[in-house]
């Protein structure tokens, strides 16, 4: 494998890794957001 | 094959866009921080285990003692095997920890789960803890305080992802809750191994001697010079410095988490119409308080300087705990806001602290440093939650009841908060003396791999 293919492979892999916590962090901040807010109206 | 973890095979190109990096250090913390989450699973595990609570309990402060100790003892062999080995090692305990308490709920043996989720994945937790810390700062010399919030808000969120994600395993794995404990262990092992070793695999350290585009150089504090390279971990435990650090950081968690522990009774205390429900829901709220803290308070400690910004969590902290005191009962949006924002401080308290070190300490040994600095958190969690029970089983004891429990804690909290500040105000730069003593910097050279 030449050095910028690696380059390459090593920054679609961080973009992913950046996608996943994305998703996943907003995933929780959004769950708990509703739930909290949910609770609070009731 | 183990070579592929190496320092050397992690060491970026020049032009490598160092925002890529974050994600590595999110993927672990965000892993581990399903730590915070634990109590998800304790009426399950009370059923399957027909035990205590107390009993179940224990995994969770097995794990928490494991990580204190791993955090303060491993520091070293972090520093100098590099990221890559360490977020792998650690994603092999945590992930492994899950396994064994699988294994020991299928089986009924619960010492399979003190030594599975407690002593291995509390390995797991101290080793990933610090394992992006020093790197973040290197990527980021300009900007620490930024770099190690976006790490700790991880630690943070993570407990935001696994509480909804672990109740829903629970609900959909089993017939019950308790039949469906072990391959929710099972689903959340696999994963978090999974993305852990994403996080491992895209890590990179910056190559000797990196500074980002711009930055001519290091950008000296508002209050004081930063220690140019770093000193050994045993040279920084032993100055004044360090101490007055620990108890900076033991102070601000010791009145925060005591908060955060009594949250759902308290509030009800406070409130006579608030419910079990509204209560979890403002449980929610103080958690998003804590993890946005992480980041926006460390962030802002970039411009504001480290001091400044204790001052603010430790003097504005204190106050509005007193104003929770007198005031507290008056309105709920009142009560709900104060507390918010103390929790806010006391995330950012957690996330700034690294920067703080580097600060004082160089950049070189900073996640060693951090690692000892972390036994402040321990204790932390034993003195902070003791002092509102105690105090309120007193009161209770004494016929008093609803916000009169909490009231003489608070008036206590002010008093730590206060001692606190004090220890922030008695901070100085490391003298230059400190830094060359008895060959120090030949030393930190010499801790390079």
């Amino acid at each position: 494998m030449t050095g910028t293919e690696t380059k390459i492979r090593s920054k679609i892999a961080a973009v992913v890794l950046w996608g996943i916590v994305l998703v996943a962090l907003g995933y929780g901040v959004v769950r708990t957001a509703v739930d909290a807010a949910a609770l609070f109206v009731s | 094959m183990l070579s592929l973890l190496d320092r050397e095979r992690s060491v970026a190109p020049a032009d490598y866009n160092r925002w890529f990096i974050p994600p590595s250090a999110l993927a672990v913390h965000l892993s581990i921080g399903q730590v915070y989450a634990f109590s998800v699973f304790r009426n399950p595990l009370v059923e399957r285990f027909e035990t205590s609570l107390t009993a179940i309990g224990v995994i969770f402060s097995i794990a928490i003692v494991m990580l204190g100790l791993s955090a303060a003892f491993g520091g070293k062999w972090v520093e100098r095997n590099g990221p890559r080995k360490a977020m792998f090692f650690s994603g092999i305990f945590w992930s492994a920890g899950f396994l064994v308490g699988a294994l020991g709920v299928a089986t009924g043996q619960l010492w399979l789960l003190y030594l599975g989720y407690g002593v291995l994945g509390g390995l797991g937790l101290g080793i990933g803890y610090i394992s992006p810390v020093s790197t973040l700062i290197k990527w980021f010399p300009d900007r620490p305080g930024m770099a190690t919030g976006i790490a700790i808000m991880g630690f943070g969120g993570g407990a935001l992802i696994a509480s909804p994600l672990t109740s829903a395993l629970l609900e959909n794995l089993g017939e019950t809750p308790a039949d469906a404990i072990a391959p929710t262990f099972l689903v959340l092992g696999a994963g978090y191994f999974a993305v852990m070793m994403m996080g491992a695999f895209t890590v990179r350290v910056p190559p000797e001697g990196w500074t980002p585009q711009g930055m001519r150089a290091p950008r000296p504090q508002p209050d004081g010079a930063p220690a140019a390279d770093g000193v050994t971990v045993e040279t920084a435990f032993t100055t004044r410095q360090f101490w007055l650090v620990w108890t900076v950081l033991f102070c601000n968690v010791t009145a925060g988490i005591g908060i955060l522990e009594q949250a759902a009774p308290m509030v009800q205390e406070f409130f006579g119409d608030v419910g079990p429900a509204e209560a979890a829901g403002y449980v929610g709220f103080l958690s998003l308080c804590n993890m946005l803290g992480r980041l926006v308070w460390s962030s802002a400690s970039d411009a504001l300087g480290r001091k400044r910004t204790y001052l603010g969590y430790l003097g504005l902290g204190g106050l509005l705990y007193l104003l929770i005191a007198v005031a507290g009962t008056s309105s709920v949006v009142l009560f709900v806001a104060l507390t918010g924002v103390i929790l806010s401080f006391y995330g950012g308290g957690f996330s700034t602290a690294p920067a703080y070190l580097k600060d004082l300490f160089g950049t070189r040994n900073v996640g060693a440093i951090h690692g000892r600095l972390l036994t402040a958190w321990s204790l932390a969690g034993i003195a902070g939650p003791m002092i509102i029970n105690v105090i309120a089983d007193i009161q209770l004891a004494a016929g008093r009841e609803g916000p009169a429990l909490y009231e003489l804690s608070l008036q206590v909290m002010v008093g730590v908060m206060a001692v606190g500040l004090l220890a922030n105000t008695l901070v100085r730069p490391l003298p230059a003396s400190a830094l060359h003593k008895d060959g120090t910097k030949e030393e930190v050279v010499h801790d390079r791999d």
